[in-house]
């Protein structure tokens, strides 16, 4: 019985944060389009809402400091090259 | 006798203020007759050293007695007790002042630079630029990208985005 329930704790809890995350490497060959902006733009704040990184960049290990520079590069990408 | 173009430093004071010292100097310029220095005493103690001598200026004798106080070479002290002995009595005997004044900025302890934070706001050209100078409109303000080089123990590049809020522009990104 206490292994049904610990079984389903972890499924719950799993199932809350079910967006799998992209690695760096797969951030650097997303497909950036205007055309898509309002989906990939959503997506990828998706991404960084789930992350949560910290807004000071030197806060962060080295890692994810690459990782949260390419996002941010990536959604303002969409405001620079995008004509509303 | 001979004559003596007297400049001597009499005042000198550092002011702080904010990043800046304000140095001021007061020099007595004057033309006169001194004589040597007579019947010098010089008696020191820890730290400090007080002079006694007396010296003819334009013919006149004059005593002068004068304490130093320093963290340094006694002997030192001494110097600089008759120095300020001397300047006392200039003072006393009056003449020709020059003050000049000085503001020296920075210097010191060197202040560590603070790198940009969200929110910060300056003018456009204290942010860096960067190879993308097209401004580019969001929220209806007008933006651009910016870059940043600093150290602070390790030496970090970083970009972000300003954007105009009337005369000054507001860091609202960065990475």
């Amino acid at each position: 019985m206490r292994f049904l329930i610990a079984l389903v704790a972890v499924l719950v809890a799993g199932c809350g944060n079910s967006t799998s995350l992209p690695t760096y490497e797969q951030l650097t060959k997303y497909p950036l389009s205007c055309k898509l902006k309002y989906e990939q733009f959503s997506e990828l704040k998706n991404i960084q809402r789930i992350k949560n990184f910290a807004q000071d960049p030197d806060a962060l290990s080295p890692e994810d400091r690459q990782y949260n520079a390419l996002l941010k590069e990536h959604l303002w990408w969409f405001v620079y090259n995008c004509e509303q | 006798m001979k004559t003596f173009l007297l400049a001597l430093v009499l005042v000198s004071q550092s002011v702080l203020a904010n990043d800046c010292q304000i140095r001021q100097a007061s020099k007595v310029t004057s033309e006169r007759q001194v004589g040597n220095i007579d019947d010098l005493i010089k008696i020191k103690s820890h730290q400090k050293c007080q002079v006694k001598f007396s010296i003819v200026i334009d013919g006149e004798k004059h005593n002068v007695n004068w304490t130093h106080e320093d963290y340094g070479d006694p002997e030192l002290s001494c110097r600089k007790a008759i120095d300020n002995g001397m300047g006392e009595l200039y003072l006393r005997l009056g003449g020709k002042f020059q003050t000049e004044s000085m503001v020296v900025c920075r210097e010191g302890q060197p202040k560590q630079y603070q790198p940009v934070k969200i929110g910060d706001e300056g003018l456009e050209n204290e942010f860096g630029s960067v190879e993308k100078k097209k401004y580019f409109k969001f929220k209806g303000a007008q933006c651009r990208y910016f870059s940043e080089r600093y150290n602070n123990g390790q030496l970090r590049f970083a970009k972000g985005i300003i954007c105009q809020n009337d005369q000054l522009w507001t860091v609202v990104d960065k990475w």
